[in-house]
């Protein structure tokens, strides 16, 4: 008897494996349907974890090379501006820079705003002009400050301009506090177009007086300070210095921020993923039990196909395949589900758990980035899992008697 | 302890490839006990049905961990992420006592399952199974290591700190430092190519020299690829390191065996490593076959195998260095000069 | 004896040995069979020969003795290579067909070869060949389940010979089917036997044992040969 060689062989035990897998439709459509939706369910958070993590990296390239705190009984409190000469003096520091910033609560909308002051004129000259959809600008080319109030306009997020149109104050808004006598109105000259939403979106950019105002900020104190180091092995360094020398002075490099957020996204994606574990190990329990307890009907079938002289691993290797074929096709429809789920519908119900505290954020863009780092991951928390459970019950099946049906068992 | 996808995936993969082998354990100590080629009774045909399960469960023992090998290198690359001071898969690996020890033992795991089965299928061939106690001994000695993988994962999961600053390739490899690491990247180009190339040498030579048809000490010759094979692979990781790398990113100060294999390096390494594995496996496989004497059936399968795992090495060895050196190529004649 | 191809020597299979449900279903039996032969293996149902036919068929392993298949000693072989003996020389038809029964007619004929990695190509070219000679061309894409009795026999018989199996075993072959059924059957058979075949056939159907062709007829009660 001539035989044919291995891949033959393996082409035709696949191609029965298939068609085993389609003669018992009824029993796999149920695997198939929790398989589907376990996969869809573990890629998705490996997918928002990877893309909110790529996301994050990229905002956070710009963000400053060491952020300077003062610490005043475990709180953070305004900076006071004697620091300012002491920290240049550091070697290999190039610039420190002020920063206004702080919080707005708009209880009517019940949306919290990041305020940031700066100085707009750099924006509407520099190189950044491009980043900000200028509004109420008649002609850009004159170059002309628009506002009779220079120190009162705002550069606002897609998100928050989205919110004020609701209430009719997209083109000027009222910053009002209980305490003041009366509120203070801001011009919106701009909105922000990134290409990465997550961090913008909140935003409000106001004239660095104006905000200092809304902030209620004594002129010579700051939020914080920016420290600019050009070497950037020397970052660590100059940060410790910086501790050390004023140690209620807390410093904060840019690795430390995109560390904190990357755990902080890992930790959660593997939080969620650990309370799906439970599903997971009563799926494997289900697949035990439908592997264990095979109809009359398979245990007839696995017989005859003995008794005509297959071996034992060639049973198996049909065994394996129609795992292999089950596990790989729920795995791959799972992935594209997620994939759909997290870049197309924008993960409606998961991103509130990512992205954290607030209802600020109408729209964020995920930018689709699929490692196939993370299709191996996948591969491994369910092709794996699936496999192992069923090679014992497989190796049950494979070994049946070559005569149990002449015994008529 | 930390939390973390790529973690949860080890452990997962590494739980049920325990789980399994210990599957195979047990009824490899009873095939072990119980051998009798000549009974009838029904519990050797029990046992024989026994050897199939054994061998299904070393087939997935090798698939699992060739993944896990991957996912591990991948892990590590990932988690540099949150690690400070980590920039890369070594910043990971060597920020816990446990990192390059798990490495270790993963890939002389990987070795001993191949070769396990390469027997297994030899001696499945046979129709006394000649082999059939020493295979089983040998998978029991293999479980305690892969107890030891397992341990070592936890420990290394456990170990991982986000708030303790590590080290990377920078001064891991860096050949002013101390340690394994910077004396691996220490080796000059000039110490360890000579080096690396004459053992490609030696097995060329062996191979079509002393190992010719009419040569007298054929299976000396044969013999001697085992460890000629396991010190050309030892000699291509430092060859990777301290010469390969440096060309493939165009940095002198840059030497991680890793970061080459992700996306941003068109996954240079991925080939470069699988040719390497290949040619070792099947290198050393070849050699070991050779003690493989009696009787006399076993030996000729054995021979005709050992035929083509030569072939295979030979091959996987000329790609390995064809593609090790291309990036080394291609920067000479683009800049003309050396880094 | 030139020509043995098949010969027991003092076989014997105890099912459950040491166990209290231990049952001796073939006890000490010997024969040789002739390459060629029609052969009978009769005796009332109960009476072992469904076992001998096993273990002649390389379906199981005895106890003690030893089942010798063209000069090959298969009772000491471990199952895989026993099964590739069996592959290579020996046709089995079975009592109850065991057709399965969701495939089709031409699926079923060439399950035989699916792990020796023969082409679906070359597959049913061989089975055309067969499916013409029992007349079931006509029914080749039709689901077993579908089919007659002796339909069903003859989608049997064809499973049996694609592997070019020089000997034949069949199981009760007159069981499910009326007296002209089994004169049909009766007639492949003798062809086959034209053909070259060593048959053998477990009966208890005088149809079967006297009819002429038979050259030899063996006789088992409670295990044990008798003539």
């Amino acid at each position: 008897m001539i035989s044919g060689s291995w891949f033959e062989r393996q082409k035709n035990i696949i191609d029965y494996s298939l068609q085993s897998l389609l003669r018992r439709r009824s029993k796999n459509i149920l695997i198939l349907i929790i398989f589907i939706v376990l996969v869809f369910a573990v890629s998705s958070i490996l997918f928002i974890t990877g893309s909110l993590t790529q996301e994050m990296m990229i905002t956070s390239n710009d963000l400053p090379d060491i952020t300077v705190q003062r610490i005043l009984g475990g709180r953070q409190v305004n900076v006071l501006s004697s620091y300012l000469p002491e920290i240049e003096k550091i070697p290999g520091v190039e610039a420190v820079e002020t920063r206004v910033w702080g919080y707005f609560y708009l209880a009517s909308l019940q949306a919290n705003f990041t305020i940031y002051g700066m100085d707009l004129n750099l924006l509407e000259e520099g190189e950044y002009r491009k980043i900000v959809n200028w509004k109420n600008v008649p002609d850009p080319a004159e170059n002309q400050i628009l506002s009779s109030r220079p120190d009162f306009r705002m550069i606002i997020g897609q998100g928050v301009f989205e919110l004020l149109k609701d209430i009719q104050m997209e083109k000027a808004f009222l910053f009002y506090q209980p305490t003041w006598q009366k509120p203070i109105p801001f011009d919106i000259i701009g909105t922000f177009k990134t290409e990465t939403e997550l961090q913008s979106n909140d935003m409000m950019i106001l004239q660095t007086e104006g905000a200092r105002r809304v902030l209620e900020l004594p002129p010579d104190e700051f939020s914080d300070l920016v420290v600019h180091v050009p070497n950037p092995e020397e970052i660590e360094n100059i940060a410790l210095k910086i501790h050390r020398y004023f140690p209620e002075l807390r410093t904060i490099t840019r690795a430390q921020i995109q560390n904190t957020y990357a755990t902080v996204f890992n930790w959660k994606s593997a939080f969620v993923l650990s309370s799906l574990l439970v599903a997971i190990f009563a799926f494997l329990i289900l697949i035990w039990d439908k592997a264990s307890g095979l109809s009359p009907e398979e245990k007839r079938e696995i017989g005859i196909l003995k008794a005509i002289g297959w071996d034992t691993d060639v049973v198996l290797s049909v065994k394996f395949w129609e795992g292999l074929i089950l596990s790989g096709i729920s795995s791959l429809a799972g992935i594209l589900l997620a994939y759909a789920y997290i870049y197309w519908l924008r993960a409606p119900g998961l991103r509130e758990i990512f992205i954290g505290w607030s209802t600020i954020y109408p729209s964020f863009k995920l930018m689709p980035d699929v490692d196939p780092k993370f299709l191996l991951l996948i591969i491994t928390i369910s092709v794996v899992p699936y496999l192992a459970v069923t090679v014992f019950p497989a190796w049950k099946a494979a070994i049946t008697d070559p005569d149990a049906i002449m015994r008529n068992i | 302890m930390m939390l973390d996808p790529w973690i949860l995936g080890l452990i997962i993969g590494h739980s049920a490839l325990l789980l399994i082998f210990s599957l195979g354990l047990i009824n490899a100590w009873q095939i072990f006990s119980g051998w009798d080629y000549n009974s009838t009774a029904e519990k050797q045909f029990l046992l024989e049905k026994k050897t199939y399960l054994v061998s299904t469960v070393m087939n997935f023992a090798l698939f699992t961990q060739i993944l896990m090998l991957f996912l591990f290198g991948m892990a590590a690359d990932e988690l540099a992420n949150v690690l400070p001071g980590a920039m890369c898969a070594v910043g990971t690996l060597s920020s816990t006592s446990y990192g390059f020890a798990l490495l270790d033992l993963k890939i002389v795991s990987f070795f001993a399952y191949f070769i396990w089965l390469v027997v297994n299928y030899l001696d499945n061939q046979i129709e006394t199974y000649p082999l059939v106690r020493k295979k089983y001994l040998a998978l029991m000695l293999l479980y305690p290591f892969a107890v030891v993988e397992t341990v070592l994962l936890f420990a290394f999961a456990f170990d991982l700190d986000p708030s303790v600053i590590t080290s990377c390739c920078g001064s891991v490899y860096n050949e002013g430092a101390e340690g394994l690491g910077a004396s691996l990247a220490g080796a000059s180009a000039g110490f360890i190519l000579p080096l690396f190339f004459s053992i490609v040498i030696l097995l060329l030579l062996n191979r079509f020299v002393f190992n010719r048809r009419d040569a007298g000490k054929k299976w000396l010759g044969n013999l001697l690829e085992f460890p000629l094979w396991i010190a050309f692979f030892i000699t291509a990781i430092v060859v990777i390191i301290s010469f390969i790398s440096t060309y493939v990113y165009e940095m002198l100060s840059h030497k991680c065996p890793f970061c080459f294999m992700g996306a941003e390096y068109h996954y240079y390494g991925v080939p470069l490593y699988l040719c390497l594995f290949v040619a070792t496996a099947t290198g050393m496989t070849g050699g070991l076959l050779e003690t493989i004497k009696r009787p006399e059936t076993l030996a000729e399968k054995a021979r005709l195998l050992q035929k083509k795992m030569n072939t295979v090495s030979l091959w996987g060895m000329l790609a390995f260095v064809v593609i090790g050196f291309l990036p080394f190529a291609t920067y000479y004649i683009k800049t003309g000069r050396l880094i | 004896m030139s020509n043995l191809i098949v010969e027991t020597i003092n076989v014997t299979k105890t099912y459950n040995l040491g166990k209290p449900n231990e049952v001796t279903a073939v006890k000490d039996a010997s024969l040789q069979i002739n390459a060629g032969s029609l052969v009978v293996l009769k005796g009332p149902s109960g009476s072992g020969k469904t076992t001998l036919l096993s273990l002649i068929g390389c379906q199981t392993k005895p106890t003690r003795g030893e089942v010798i298949i063209l000069g090959k000693k298969v009772s000491k072989l471990p199952e895989k290579f026993m099964n590739l003996h069996k592959r290579n020389h020996i046709g089995f038809i079975f009592q109850h067909f065991q057709l399965i029964a969701g495939m089709s007619v031409l699926d079923n004929i060439v399950l035989p070869l699916i792990p020796e990695g023969i082409s679906p190509k070359e597959r049913s070219k061989r089975a055309d060949q067969l499916l013409e000679q029992f007349d079931l061309a006509h029914r080749r894409q039709f689901k077993v389940s579908h089919l007659s009795g002796g339909e069903q026999q003859r989608v049997a018989i064809a499973r049996a010979l694609i592997n070019n199996a020089g000997i034949l075993l069949a199981d009760e072959p007159s069981a499910h089917l009326d007296s002209r059924l089994t004169s049909d059957f009766l007639d492949h058979v003798k062809q086959l036997k034209r053909s070259g075949h060593t048959i053998l056939i477990t009966s208890h159907d005088p149809i079967i044992y006297q009819h002429p062709a038979v050259d030899q007829v063996f006789e088992i009660k409670d295990g044990q040969m008798i003539s």
